[in-house]
Protein backbone atom coordinates (compact mmCIF):
# COMPACT_ATOMS: atom_id res chain seq x y z
CA UNK A 1 0.00 0.00 0.00
CA UNK A 2 1.40 3.26 -1.06
CA UNK A 3 1.58 6.02 1.56
CA UNK A 4 0.86 9.59 0.56
CA UNK A 5 2.41 12.39 2.58
CA UNK A 6 -0.29 14.97 3.10
CA UNK A 7 0.62 18.36 4.46
CA UNK A 8 -1.59 20.21 6.89
CA UNK A 9 -2.22 22.78 4.19
CA UNK A 10 -3.36 20.12 1.71
CA UNK A 11 -5.57 18.51 4.30
CA UNK A 12 -7.11 21.80 5.26
CA UNK A 13 -7.71 22.52 1.61
CA UNK A 14 -9.40 19.18 1.05
CA UNK A 15 -11.53 19.60 4.14
CA UNK A 16 -12.27 23.26 3.34
CA UNK A 17 -10.88 24.30 6.71
CA UNK A 18 -8.63 27.26 7.55
CA UNK A 19 -5.04 26.08 7.64
CA UNK A 20 -4.41 27.45 11.13
CA UNK A 21 -7.17 25.22 12.42
CA UNK A 22 -4.79 22.34 11.78
CA UNK A 23 -1.89 24.05 13.48
CA UNK A 24 -0.32 25.85 10.58
CA UNK A 25 1.56 29.03 11.42
CA UNK A 26 -0.36 32.23 10.88
CA UNK A 27 1.37 35.59 10.51
CA UNK A 28 -0.26 38.99 10.67
CA UNK A 29 2.19 41.65 9.53
CA UNK A 30 1.47 45.33 10.16
CA UNK A 31 3.80 47.43 8.04
CA UNK A 32 7.40 46.73 8.96
CA UNK A 33 6.95 47.47 12.66
CA UNK A 34 4.88 44.68 14.04
CA UNK A 35 4.16 41.04 13.38
CA UNK A 36 1.78 38.73 15.17
CA UNK A 37 2.71 35.06 15.06
CA UNK A 38 0.06 32.49 15.97
CA UNK A 39 0.38 28.75 16.35
CA UNK A 40 4.12 28.76 16.82
CA UNK A 41 5.68 25.72 18.38
CA UNK A 42 8.26 27.40 20.54
CA UNK A 43 11.07 29.90 20.72
CA UNK A 44 14.47 28.96 19.51
CA UNK A 45 16.41 32.20 19.71
CA UNK A 46 15.70 35.73 20.81
CA UNK A 47 18.09 38.55 20.06
CA UNK A 48 17.54 42.12 18.99
CA UNK A 49 18.41 41.20 15.40
CA UNK A 50 16.85 37.78 15.07
CA UNK A 51 13.90 35.94 16.52
CA UNK A 52 13.71 32.27 15.59
CA UNK A 53 10.58 30.24 16.09
CA UNK A 54 9.69 26.60 15.66
CA UNK A 55 6.71 25.63 13.57
CA UNK A 56 5.13 22.34 12.61
CA UNK A 57 7.82 21.58 10.12
CA UNK A 58 10.85 23.77 10.13
CA UNK A 59 11.53 27.17 11.48
CA UNK A 60 10.57 30.79 10.98
CA UNK A 61 13.18 33.49 11.28
CA UNK A 62 12.36 37.15 11.72
CA UNK A 63 15.25 39.47 10.94
CA UNK A 64 15.37 43.11 11.84
CA UNK A 65 16.82 45.64 14.25
CA UNK A 66 15.72 46.46 17.76
CA UNK A 67 13.43 43.46 17.83
CA UNK A 68 11.56 42.69 20.99
CA UNK A 69 8.70 40.44 21.87
CA UNK A 70 6.02 42.84 22.95
CA UNK A 71 3.79 40.05 24.23
CA UNK A 72 4.12 36.30 24.40
CA UNK A 73 1.98 33.34 25.35
CA UNK A 74 1.98 29.63 24.65
CA UNK A 75 0.68 30.02 21.06
CA UNK A 76 1.07 33.69 20.21
CA UNK A 77 3.89 36.13 19.85
CA UNK A 78 3.71 39.82 19.08
CA UNK A 79 7.04 41.03 17.77
CA UNK A 80 7.87 44.71 17.52
CA UNK A 81 10.83 46.49 16.05
CA UNK A 82 12.16 47.31 12.63
CA UNK A 83 11.32 44.18 10.62
CA UNK A 84 13.55 43.59 7.63
CA UNK A 85 13.10 40.03 6.49
CA UNK A 86 11.04 36.90 7.13
CA UNK A 87 12.64 33.61 6.36
CA UNK A 88 11.00 30.18 6.21
CA UNK A 89 12.89 26.99 6.58
CA UNK B 1 -3.44 39.33 25.49
CA UNK B 2 -4.76 39.24 29.04
CA UNK B 3 -4.29 42.81 30.26
CA UNK B 4 -6.32 42.25 33.43
CA UNK B 5 -3.63 40.02 34.91
CA UNK B 6 -1.03 42.75 34.36
CA UNK B 7 -3.21 45.43 35.95
CA UNK B 8 -3.26 43.49 39.20
CA UNK B 9 0.51 43.73 39.34
CA UNK B 10 3.41 43.52 36.95
CA UNK B 11 6.95 42.51 37.67
CA UNK B 12 9.98 43.13 35.48
CA UNK B 13 12.62 40.41 35.77
CA UNK B 14 15.95 39.45 34.26
CA UNK B 15 16.61 35.84 33.31
CA UNK B 16 20.20 34.70 33.20
CA UNK B 17 21.16 31.26 31.99
CA UNK B 18 23.17 29.54 29.30
CA UNK B 19 20.05 29.28 27.09
CA UNK B 20 17.63 32.00 28.24
CA UNK B 21 15.44 31.63 25.12
CA UNK B 22 14.81 27.94 25.81
CA UNK B 23 13.98 28.74 29.40
CA UNK B 24 11.53 31.39 28.24
CA UNK B 25 10.03 28.99 25.75
CA UNK B 26 9.52 26.39 28.44
CA UNK B 27 7.89 29.00 30.64
CA UNK B 28 5.52 29.99 27.84
CA UNK B 29 4.65 26.36 27.18
CA UNK B 30 3.77 26.03 30.86
CA UNK B 31 1.18 28.75 30.36
CA UNK B 32 3.09 31.78 31.65
CA UNK B 33 2.58 35.06 29.82
CA UNK B 34 5.24 37.64 29.21
CA UNK B 35 5.64 41.11 27.71
CA UNK B 36 8.38 43.33 26.49
CA UNK B 37 10.88 40.54 26.11
CA UNK B 38 14.21 42.08 25.26
CA UNK B 39 17.46 40.27 24.70
CA UNK B 40 20.14 41.98 26.73
CA UNK B 41 22.96 39.69 25.73
CA UNK B 42 23.50 36.08 24.78
CA UNK B 43 22.86 34.90 28.32
CA UNK B 44 20.16 37.19 29.57
CA UNK B 45 16.67 38.33 28.76
CA UNK B 46 14.54 40.85 30.52
CA UNK B 47 10.79 40.58 30.49
CA UNK B 48 7.64 41.67 32.25
CA UNK B 49 5.09 39.22 33.53
CA UNK B 50 2.02 39.24 35.75
CA UNK B 51 3.06 39.19 39.38
CA UNK B 52 1.01 36.10 40.05
CA UNK B 53 3.12 34.17 37.48
CA UNK B 54 6.35 35.05 39.23
CA UNK B 55 6.38 32.06 41.65
CA UNK B 56 6.01 29.64 38.69
CA UNK B 57 8.90 31.30 36.88
CA UNK B 58 11.00 31.27 40.03
CA UNK B 59 10.33 27.55 40.44
CA UNK B 60 11.27 26.92 36.83
CA UNK B 61 14.48 28.93 37.15
CA UNK B 62 15.43 27.04 40.29
CA UNK B 63 14.80 23.73 38.53
CA UNK B 64 16.85 24.78 35.47
CA UNK B 65 19.61 26.32 37.52
CA UNK B 66 18.94 29.76 36.06
CA UNK B 67 19.24 33.09 37.74
CA UNK B 68 16.18 35.27 38.16
CA UNK B 69 16.37 38.87 39.37
CA UNK B 70 13.40 41.13 40.01
CA UNK B 71 14.10 44.55 38.51
CA UNK B 72 10.90 46.44 39.22
CA UNK B 73 7.39 46.00 40.48
CA UNK B 74 4.42 48.05 39.40
CA UNK B 75 0.66 47.89 39.08
CA UNK B 76 -2.30 47.51 41.41
CA UNK B 77 -0.93 45.21 44.07
CA UNK B 78 2.31 47.15 44.37
CA UNK B 79 0.38 50.41 44.58
CA UNK B 80 -1.78 48.91 47.29
CA UNK B 81 1.30 47.72 49.14
CA UNK B 82 2.80 51.21 48.97
CA UNK B 83 -0.48 52.76 50.04
CA UNK B 84 -0.52 50.47 53.09
CA UNK B 85 3.02 51.53 53.93
CA UNK B 86 1.96 55.15 53.67
CA UNK B 87 -1.35 54.68 55.47
CA UNK B 88 -0.18 56.67 58.46
CA UNK B 89 0.91 59.51 56.21
CA UNK B 90 -2.40 59.45 54.34
CA UNK B 91 -4.35 59.48 57.59
CA UNK B 92 -2.26 62.38 58.85
CA UNK B 93 -2.82 64.30 55.61
CA UNK B 94 -6.54 63.66 55.80
CA UNK B 95 -6.58 64.80 59.43
CA UNK B 96 -4.70 67.99 58.55
CA UNK B 97 -7.08 68.68 55.67
CA UNK B 98 -10.04 68.12 58.00
CA UNK B 99 -8.55 70.37 60.67
CA UNK B 100 -7.84 73.06 58.12
CA UNK B 101 -11.37 73.00 56.81
CA UNK B 102 -12.80 73.02 60.36
CA UNK B 103 -10.34 75.70 61.42
CA UNK B 104 -11.61 78.04 58.74
CA UNK B 105 -14.94 78.16 60.59
CA UNK B 106 -13.34 79.85 63.58
CA UNK B 107 -11.82 83.29 63.90
CA UNK B 108 -8.09 83.21 64.44
CA UNK B 109 -7.12 86.61 63.19
CA UNK B 110 -8.93 89.85 64.00
CA UNK B 111 -7.68 92.85 62.10
CA UNK B 112 -8.94 96.06 63.66
CA UNK B 113 -7.46 99.49 63.44
CA UNK B 114 -8.24 102.12 66.01
CA UNK B 115 -9.51 105.55 65.09
CA UNK B 116 -8.49 109.00 66.31
CA UNK B 117 -10.75 108.76 69.33
CA UNK B 118 -10.86 105.00 69.94
CA UNK B 119 -7.70 102.99 70.45
CA UNK B 120 -7.25 99.54 68.94
CA UNK B 121 -7.39 98.02 72.41
CA UNK B 122 -10.74 99.65 73.20
CA UNK B 123 -12.14 98.50 69.89
CA UNK B 124 -10.93 94.93 70.43
CA UNK B 125 -12.38 94.88 73.95
CA UNK B 126 -15.74 96.07 72.66
CA UNK B 127 -15.62 93.46 69.89
CA UNK B 128 -14.81 90.75 72.41
CA UNK B 129 -17.79 91.77 74.52
CA UNK B 130 -19.91 91.39 71.38
CA UNK B 131 -18.59 87.89 70.71
CA UNK B 132 -15.86 88.68 68.19
CA UNK B 133 -12.87 87.05 69.80
CA UNK B 134 -10.18 84.61 68.75
CA UNK B 135 -11.63 81.14 68.49
CA UNK B 136 -15.21 82.37 67.95
CA UNK B 137 -17.39 80.30 65.62
CA UNK B 138 -17.95 82.97 63.00
CA UNK B 139 -20.99 81.50 61.19
CA UNK B 140 -22.89 82.14 64.43
CA UNK B 141 -21.94 85.83 64.47
CA UNK B 142 -24.49 88.39 63.40
CA UNK B 143 -22.58 91.27 61.83
CA UNK B 144 -25.49 93.65 62.38
CA UNK B 145 -25.74 92.76 66.08
CA UNK B 146 -21.98 93.14 66.49
CA UNK B 147 -22.07 96.53 64.81
CA UNK B 148 -24.91 97.75 67.04
CA UNK B 149 -23.21 96.38 70.16
CA UNK B 150 -19.90 98.05 69.41
CA UNK B 151 -21.46 101.40 68.50
CA UNK B 152 -23.46 101.27 71.73
CA UNK B 153 -20.33 100.62 73.76
CA UNK B 154 -18.21 103.16 71.91
CA UNK B 155 -20.37 106.23 71.27
CA UNK B 156 -17.35 107.99 69.77
CA UNK B 157 -17.75 105.77 66.73
CA UNK B 158 -20.17 106.74 64.03
CA UNK B 159 -19.78 103.76 61.72
CA UNK B 160 -18.38 100.25 61.92
CA UNK B 161 -18.43 97.17 59.76
CA UNK B 162 -17.32 93.59 60.28
CA UNK B 163 -16.19 91.46 57.36
CA UNK B 164 -15.31 87.82 57.89
CA UNK B 165 -13.41 85.84 55.29
CA UNK B 166 -12.43 82.33 56.23
CA UNK B 167 -10.84 82.56 59.68
CA UNK B 168 -10.01 86.24 59.40
CA UNK B 169 -12.15 89.14 60.55
CA UNK B 170 -11.56 92.65 59.31
CA UNK B 171 -13.13 95.46 61.31
CA UNK B 172 -13.38 98.95 59.90
CA UNK B 173 -14.47 101.82 62.13
CA UNK B 174 -14.90 105.54 61.68
CA UNK B 175 -15.28 108.29 64.23
CA UNK B 176 -18.58 110.05 64.74
CA UNK B 177 -18.58 113.42 63.04
CA UNK B 178 -19.26 116.17 65.62
CA UNK B 179 -22.31 118.30 65.10
CA UNK B 180 -21.23 121.70 63.78
CA UNK B 181 -20.92 124.21 66.59
CA UNK B 182 -23.07 126.84 64.92
CA UNK B 183 -26.02 124.49 64.81
CA UNK B 184 -25.67 123.59 68.48
CA UNK B 185 -25.01 127.03 69.89
CA UNK B 186 -28.20 128.75 68.97
CA UNK B 187 -29.77 129.33 72.38
CA UNK B 188 -29.49 132.59 74.41
CA UNK B 189 -26.24 132.88 76.30
CA UNK B 190 -24.05 135.32 78.12
CA UNK B 191 -20.29 135.53 78.25
CA UNK B 192 -18.51 135.18 81.58
CA UNK B 193 -14.81 135.30 82.43
CA UNK B 194 -13.16 131.93 82.53
CA UNK B 195 -10.23 133.24 84.64
CA UNK B 196 -9.11 136.27 86.59
CA UNK B 197 -7.35 138.72 84.34
CA UNK B 198 -6.82 142.16 82.92
CA UNK B 199 -8.80 142.71 79.75
CA UNK B 200 -6.51 143.83 76.96
CA UNK B 201 -8.78 143.65 73.97
CA UNK B 202 -12.42 142.75 73.35
CA UNK B 203 -14.59 142.24 70.33
CA UNK B 204 -18.31 142.14 71.01
CA UNK B 205 -20.57 141.07 68.18
CA UNK B 206 -23.83 140.57 70.06
CA UNK B 207 -25.20 141.29 73.55
CA UNK B 208 -24.75 144.07 76.07
CA UNK B 209 -21.13 144.63 77.16
CA UNK B 210 -20.54 145.03 80.87
CA UNK B 211 -16.77 145.51 80.90
CA UNK B 212 -14.22 147.38 78.81
CA UNK B 213 -10.49 147.01 78.01
CA UNK B 214 -8.17 147.91 80.91
CA UNK B 215 -10.59 146.55 83.45
CA UNK B 216 -9.69 143.70 85.80
CA UNK B 217 -12.23 140.90 85.97
CA UNK B 218 -12.63 137.92 88.24
CA UNK B 219 -13.40 134.39 87.15
CA UNK B 220 -17.15 133.92 86.67
CA UNK B 221 -17.85 137.63 86.23
CA UNK B 222 -20.27 138.43 83.42
CA UNK B 223 -18.54 140.15 80.55
CA UNK B 224 -21.39 140.40 78.04
CA UNK B 225 -25.02 140.09 79.05
CA UNK B 226 -27.54 138.27 76.89
CA UNK B 227 -30.46 140.17 78.37
CA UNK B 228 -31.39 143.20 76.29
CA UNK B 229 -33.96 145.65 77.51
CA UNK B 230 -36.12 147.51 75.03
CA UNK B 231 -37.29 151.06 75.42
CA UNK B 232 -40.62 149.70 76.56
CA UNK B 233 -38.95 147.99 79.49
CA UNK B 234 -39.28 144.44 78.16
CA UNK B 235 -36.32 142.12 78.46
CA UNK B 236 -35.29 140.11 75.42
CA UNK B 237 -32.84 137.20 75.50
CA UNK B 238 -30.14 137.05 72.84
CA UNK B 239 -27.01 135.02 72.34
CA UNK B 240 -24.06 137.16 73.37
CA UNK B 241 -21.09 136.73 71.08
CA UNK B 242 -17.61 138.09 71.30
CA UNK B 243 -14.04 137.46 72.31
CA UNK B 244 -12.02 138.76 75.26
CA UNK B 245 -8.24 138.70 75.29
CA UNK B 246 -6.96 139.15 78.80
CA UNK B 247 -3.66 139.03 80.54
CA UNK B 248 -3.78 136.24 83.10
CA UNK B 249 -1.39 134.86 85.65
CA UNK B 250 -0.53 131.20 85.74
CA UNK B 251 1.51 129.21 88.21
CA UNK B 252 2.59 125.69 87.31
CA UNK B 253 4.62 123.26 89.40
CA UNK B 254 6.52 120.18 88.31
CA UNK B 255 8.50 117.63 90.27
CA UNK B 256 11.06 115.10 89.16
CA UNK B 257 13.50 112.83 91.01
CA UNK B 258 17.13 113.77 91.07
CA UNK B 259 18.39 110.38 92.20
CA UNK B 260 17.98 107.03 90.52
CA UNK B 261 19.41 103.62 91.14
CA UNK B 262 21.80 102.54 88.47
CA UNK B 263 21.96 98.78 88.23
CA UNK B 264 24.54 96.65 86.55
CA UNK B 265 22.90 95.53 83.35
CA UNK B 266 23.03 91.80 82.52
CA UNK B 267 25.68 91.08 79.98
CA UNK B 268 24.16 88.85 77.33
CA UNK B 269 21.14 89.10 75.09
CA UNK B 270 19.27 85.93 74.30
CA UNK B 271 16.27 84.78 72.33
CA UNK B 272 13.58 82.24 72.86
CA UNK B 273 11.01 80.72 70.59
CA UNK B 274 7.46 79.76 71.38
CA UNK B 275 4.01 79.11 70.06
CA UNK B 276 0.88 81.13 70.72
CA UNK B 277 -2.32 79.13 70.56
CA UNK B 278 -5.25 81.45 71.13
CA UNK B 279 -4.16 83.35 74.25
CA UNK B 280 -1.88 80.65 75.59
CA UNK B 281 1.84 80.68 75.09
CA UNK B 282 4.18 77.77 75.02
CA UNK B 283 7.88 78.54 75.04
CA UNK B 284 10.67 76.24 74.05
CA UNK B 285 12.95 77.74 76.64
CA UNK B 286 15.96 75.73 77.59
CA UNK B 287 17.16 78.26 80.16
CA UNK B 288 14.00 78.69 82.19
CA UNK B 289 15.96 79.25 85.40
CA UNK B 290 17.30 82.49 83.93
CA UNK B 291 16.04 85.65 85.62
CA UNK B 292 14.49 88.19 83.26
CA UNK B 293 14.96 91.23 85.49
CA UNK B 294 16.90 93.97 83.78
CA UNK B 295 16.00 92.83 80.28
CA UNK B 296 13.82 94.43 77.65
CA UNK B 297 11.70 92.10 75.56
CA UNK B 298 11.40 92.56 71.80
CA UNK B 299 8.76 90.29 70.41
CA UNK B 300 8.01 89.26 66.86
CA UNK B 301 4.95 87.21 66.04
CA UNK B 302 4.48 85.29 62.82
CA UNK B 303 0.98 84.12 62.02
CA UNK B 304 0.78 80.74 60.35
CA UNK B 305 -1.50 81.87 57.60
CA UNK B 306 -2.02 82.63 53.97
CA UNK B 307 -2.30 86.38 54.05
CA UNK B 308 -5.80 87.53 53.26
CA UNK B 309 -7.16 84.01 52.90
CA UNK B 310 -7.06 82.17 56.17
CA UNK B 311 -4.99 81.78 59.26
CA UNK B 312 -4.43 79.03 61.79
CA UNK B 313 -4.93 79.46 65.54
CA UNK B 314 -1.21 79.01 66.08
CA UNK B 315 1.44 81.72 65.79
CA UNK B 316 5.16 81.46 66.07
CA UNK B 317 6.68 83.94 68.48
CA UNK B 318 10.34 84.87 68.66
CA UNK B 319 11.33 86.87 71.70
CA UNK B 320 14.61 88.65 71.94
CA UNK B 321 15.67 89.73 75.40
CA UNK B 322 18.10 92.62 75.32
CA UNK B 323 19.95 93.92 78.38
CA UNK B 324 18.18 97.07 79.49
CA UNK B 325 20.17 100.23 79.06
CA UNK B 326 19.81 101.89 82.44
CA UNK B 327 19.76 105.68 82.65
CA UNK B 328 22.51 107.39 84.52
CA UNK B 329 21.82 109.75 87.42
CA UNK B 330 20.05 112.84 86.05
CA UNK B 331 21.80 116.17 85.80
CA UNK B 332 19.98 118.81 87.91
CA UNK B 333 20.48 121.69 85.45
CA UNK B 334 19.36 119.61 82.51
CA UNK B 335 16.34 118.36 84.41
CA UNK B 336 15.38 121.93 85.35
CA UNK B 337 15.63 123.05 81.72
CA UNK B 338 13.57 120.08 80.62
CA UNK B 339 10.87 120.71 83.22
CA UNK B 340 10.69 124.40 82.39
CA UNK B 341 10.37 123.62 78.72
CA UNK B 342 7.60 121.13 79.47
CA UNK B 343 5.74 123.61 81.65
CA UNK B 344 6.00 126.39 79.08
CA UNK B 345 4.48 124.06 76.54
CA UNK B 346 1.46 123.68 78.82
CA UNK B 347 0.76 127.40 79.00
CA UNK B 348 -2.22 128.59 76.95
CA UNK B 349 -2.25 131.55 74.60
CA UNK B 350 0.67 133.87 74.15
CA UNK B 351 3.36 134.01 76.82
CA UNK B 352 4.07 137.57 77.97
CA UNK B 353 6.58 136.94 80.72
CA UNK B 354 7.67 134.06 82.92
CA UNK B 355 9.69 133.49 86.07
CA UNK B 356 10.78 130.16 87.41
CA UNK B 357 12.12 129.05 90.74
CA UNK B 358 13.60 125.66 91.53
CA UNK B 359 14.39 123.94 94.77
CA UNK B 360 15.77 120.54 95.64
CA UNK B 361 14.07 118.73 98.45
CA UNK B 362 14.33 115.09 99.55
CA UNK B 363 16.03 114.09 96.31
CA UNK B 364 13.34 115.81 94.24
CA UNK B 365 13.64 118.79 91.98
CA UNK B 366 10.62 121.08 92.36
CA UNK B 367 10.15 123.75 89.72
CA UNK B 368 7.59 126.52 89.97
CA UNK B 369 6.82 128.58 86.91
CA UNK B 370 4.91 131.87 87.21
CA UNK B 371 3.81 133.26 83.89
CA UNK B 372 1.71 136.05 82.48
CA UNK B 373 -0.18 134.96 79.41
CA UNK B 374 -2.40 136.65 76.89
CA UNK B 375 -5.33 134.32 76.45
CA UNK B 376 -8.98 134.13 75.52
CA UNK B 377 -11.16 134.16 78.66
CA UNK B 378 -14.64 134.29 77.11
CA UNK B 379 -16.80 131.46 78.38
CA UNK B 380 -20.34 131.00 77.04
CA UNK B 381 -23.01 130.32 79.62
CA UNK B 382 -26.49 129.34 78.50
CA UNK B 383 -29.44 131.39 79.85
CA UNK B 384 -32.59 129.60 80.93
CA UNK B 385 -35.54 130.63 78.78
CA UNK B 386 -38.16 130.26 81.52
CA UNK B 387 -40.37 133.33 81.68
CA UNK B 388 -38.90 134.78 78.50
CA UNK B 389 -40.18 134.62 74.95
Amino acid sequence: MKKHAVSAADLADRLSLPAQALGELKLTVTGDQQILVENHRGLELVTQELIELKRNKGRLRLYGTGLLIAAASKAQLLVSGKLERIEWE
Amino acid sequence: MGNAAYRLGTVRVRLRSAEPTLLLDEALRRGLRAREIVSEDACSLSLSLPERDLPSLEALCTARNAELAVLRRSGGRESLRRARRNAALLIALAAVALLLSLSSLFLWDIEAEGTETVSRGELLRALEECGVREGAFWPALDAEAVRSGVLLRLPQLGWMTLNVRSSRAVVLARDRQPVPARLREQGPAEIVAARDGLIVRCDIRSGRPLVSPGQVVAAGETLVSGRLESLCGETRLVRAEGSFLAETERELTAVCPLESEVEQAPRFAFARVGLIAGKRRLYFDFGSSRTLDGYDRIERTYKIAIKGVFSLPVSLVIERWEPRVLPSAPDAAAERARLESDLRALLPGELRSAQSAAEEKNGLLILRLQARCLEEIALYQEIEREGFP
